[in-house]
């Protein structure tokens, strides 16, 4: 039998000059989880009271425990359309993880806000939504360019909670970058990661949350893609057809920038000064304000730009040595796409080197274990014992 | 870049019939006149709008490639989800589509229809009835739209040619729509000759022929093949229809939806077999022979699929199928796309769920461990990889 989860909406308090909102999630068993956002108190006449933020990263702990969601509060009816589609799309893609389940709400009724707010978008700083503030600030984007007027950083993503130093940091820096263009940083705390929810999959829920909790200054939330249109991963929390289902009538979520690779987007940075000095792309150090110049993602950047001709951007302190290139580990299949873009535009370029010699043996040694790795689970699968359902 | 003119032609009407279109002129000025036709009564609800046209010359613009020079009124937010549809065409195949400009002599929204109806493609196979029957009978939840009517299309699956098939599929048709209370346009047309992969412009043709009826409905409906499930094979895409690219192929005044790709076919099936028109007319074929899709020629590998779907769910053999399917058959079914595998799996799941034990069970367990010992090399990137750098 479906058991049920009740959202507890929370009245807004101010602290100094924060201010905080949240909500609880109390199941059939009477615990209670809170989840709350801190931010500047100059955002409150942002702050929406619909429970539509709420809901998002609510929904997949909904679709964890199988529960039917109960929100003592009022929600969109164009959301709880949208989110039927969003829990099909993840119950296919994680199918036994999630089940799509009831949502009700003691208020149906569309958010009446001012038609004239603003664009904002989600922003840490690093390749991707650095290139979506540049896209859309230097027409990039076509007819589908949008004014962004404020970009929104999280703590409590990648910089952990206790690292407040960290991540002061990091948006004094995101801050610099942003004033170039003239558009305002607005930071936000929240512990909706330390929830138990899958990171992984929600993360774009969580964003467009966050976004969305602003929507009395705002309309729209672009959420930068994390892989493009020829490379698209699913499971993967942020992609291009789950992410424009977290929108409502008064709030649109809107991914962006999955036609342009990883390498044409630096090649466009490049034209900006300040993102050359202040990018943010490392994932694995132990001070994320900084870039580590030693993880993956780290040396991929570096390469980026190497092989772009260049050279090492100011973002970096250090740059990469031939064994760190040959010793290289991908983590996943993803990561050969980005490898392979690299060596072809390396050729292209007619780059030769030891680095490049490093750089084959790495992708070739990373293709081979990632193809055997993968095949030796799909002959598991064969086993007559194995479950079919995932046979491929 | 060279450019393809498009010059819209006026409606006119001729035995009962209401033919409209318009004519596609390449830079070396050959024309290329492209038509639908549909019964008269139809005659208020066809837009004035260029938009239909747009998106049924688009895949043919991006092949030449040639930039698309419309003689007529675009909507601007048709024109900038285009952007982004072009974008994700090119980036999965670069080789075959490259990105092209479309200018309207003038861009304005269409005024939207009155309320919001809905209609749909309807090819009277599984899909398409099942989007049918989901929204007619209150089962899309929040997601109901008020679809009114089912067009289904001539020249299309059924060549221009077949009359008498496409009679037959209509007569079929119009049964199963008519027990839901739906209206059943027929209407032909010529898209598929403009060029474009026609895998590929499925979803943009469809989308062409029912935005032409965008005066009377707000929504189009079209019924999804593959379910979710199967993107999280990295080969799934691209896919003529899918649910990433059709909602692109809207505009303010008509929205494309893309539907039920939340359903195995599997679970579709189980959904329609409380019909009873559809189980005596569901039309699934796709075989050679346009006369034998209309009865179903139980030999092609999409009948099969659809008999063993039957069978597993206890169902026997439908009426709309005149003969049973052997376990040789089975065997000797051959298919790579992931949506098969998933598809059969599921039938194989829920036999063994059910404690069915019959031989064709082992003939279709072997049938995916075959086809499966055959997709990595058919299907592997490192494989490809090494074979060209070997070659």
């Amino acid at each position: 039998m479906m058991t049920r989860i009740d959202l507890w909406p929370e009245q807004p308090t101010i602290q100094a000059d924060q201010i905080e909102v949240g909500f609880v999630l109390e199941d059939a068993t009477g615990a209670r989880q809170r989840s709350w956002y801190r931010l500047p108190v100059e955002g409150q006449s942002a702050l929406t009271g619909s429970c539509d933020p709420y809901l998002l990263p609510a929904v997949f702990t909904a679709m964890q425990k199988n529960a039917r969601l109960v929100i003592h509060g009022q929600v969109s009816p164009s959301l709880l359309r949208n989110l039927t589609e969003f829990q099909r799309a993840w119950a296919g893609w994680r199918p036994g993880v999630y089940t799509p389940v009831e949502i009700i709400a003691d208020d149906e009724r569309e958010c009446q806000l001012k038609p004239e707010r603003g664009v904002l978008t989600a922003f840490s700083g690093g390749v991707d939504s650095v290139f979506t503030v540049w896209r859309h600030h230097t027409g990039l984007a076509g007819r589908q360019n949008l004014n962004i007027q404020s970009a929104l950083m999280v703590h409590g993503f990648d910089i952990r909670l206790n690292q407040p130093q960290v991540f002061a940091r990091a948006s004094n820096k995101a801050q610099t970058l942003l004033d170039s263009l003239g558009i305002k940083l607005i930071t936000l705390v929240t512990n909706l990661k330390k929830t138990g929810i899958n990171f992984d999959d929600a993360h774009a829920a969580i964003l467009a949350s966050c976004m969305m909790l602003l929507q009395g200054s705002y309309t729209t939330g672009l959420i930068a893609n994390s892989y493009t249109y020829d490379n698209l991963h699913f499971p993967w929390g942020s992609n291009p057809i789950s992410d424009h289902l977290l929108s409502s009538a008064s709030f649109d979520v809107v991914h962006d920038g999955a036609a342009y690779t990883r390498l044409n987007k630096v090649k466009l940075l490049a034209q900006w000064p300040e993102a050359l000095q202040y990018l943010r792309v490392c994932l694995e150090g132990e001070h994320r304000d900084e870039n580590c110049c030693r993880c993956e993602k780290c040396v991929r950047t570096i390469l980026e730009f190497r092989i772009l001709g260049l050279g090492l951007p100011a973002c970096f302190e250090h740059d990469v040595s031939n064994s760190q290139i040959a010793l290289l580990d991908f983590a996943s299949i993803g990561r050969i796409y980005y490898y392979r873009a690299l060596l072809g535009t390396a050729q292209e370029n007619h780059l030769a080197g030891s680095w490049i010699h490093a750089l084959k043996w790495a992708y070739f040694y990373n293709s081979l274990k990632l193809f055997l790795i993968t095949q030796l689970k799909r002959i598991r699968r064969l086993h007559p014992n194995a479950k079919m359902k995932h046979i491929v | 870049m060279d450019h393809l003119q498009i010059w819209p032609e006026g409606t006119t009407e001729q035995e009962g019939l209401l033919t409209t279109g318009f004519v596609l002129e390449d830079a070396r000025g050959t024309r290329t006149r492209a038509w639908y036709r549909l019964p008269a009564g139809l005659r208020e609800a066809i837009t004035e709008s260029c938009d239909p046209f747009v998106l049924a010359a688009l895949f043919t613009a991006m092949q030449t490639p040639a930039d698309l020079q419309v003689h007529g009124t675009v909507s601007p937010s048709l024109l900038r989800n285009l952007e982004e549809f072009q974008a994700i065409w090119h980036t999965w195949l670069p080789d075959r589509y490259q990105l092209v400009e479309i200018l309207a002599e003038s861009e304005q929204e269409a005024e939207p229809a009155a309320g919001s109806p809905a209609i749909m493609t309807f090819s009277g196979g599984v899909d398409s009835s099942f989007t049918a029957w989901r929204h007619r009978t209150g089962q899309a939840g929040r997601q109901t739209q008020d679809l009114q009517a089912g067009v289904i299309l001539h020249g299309f699956d059924i060549p221009l040619k077949s009359e008498k098939a496409f009679d037959h599929a209509y007569e079929r048709a119009h049964i199963m729509l008519d027990s839901l209370g739906m209206q059943t346009i027929p209407m032909a047309n010529n898209l598929r000759g403009l060029g474009g992969d026609y895998a590929d412009c499925t979803a943009a043709i469809l989308a062409s022929c029912l935005s032409l009826l965008q005066k009377r409905f707000s929504v189009g409906l079209i019924a999804d093949s593959a379910p979710y499930q199967i993107l999280v094979f990295p080969w799934s895409l691209p896919y003529g229809s899918n649910p990433l690219t059709d909602r692109l192929l809207s505009s303010k005044a008509f929205a494309i939806l893309d539907d039920g790709a939340g359903y195995y076919r599997f679970d579709k099936a189980q959904a329609l077999s409380g019909w009873p028109e559809a189980m005596s007319n569901l039309r699934v074929c796709l075989g050679r022979d346009p006369q034998a899709r209309v009865r179903n020629c139980c030999k092609c590998e999409k009948c099969i699929r659809n008999l063993l779907i039957f069978r597993v769910l206890g169902l026997g053999l439908p009426a709309f199928f005149e003969h049973d399917v052997s376990d040789r058959q089975i065997l000797r079914m051959s298919y790579t796309s992931p949506a098969r595998f998933a598809n059969y799996s599921r039938i194989l799941d829920e036999a063994h769920r059910r404690g069915i034990r019959a031989s064709w069970v082992r003939a279709l367990h072997l049938s995916i461990i075959l086809n499966r010992i055959r997709l990595p090399f058919r299907k592997s990137e490192f494989f490809h990889h090494l074979v060209s750098r070997l070659k």
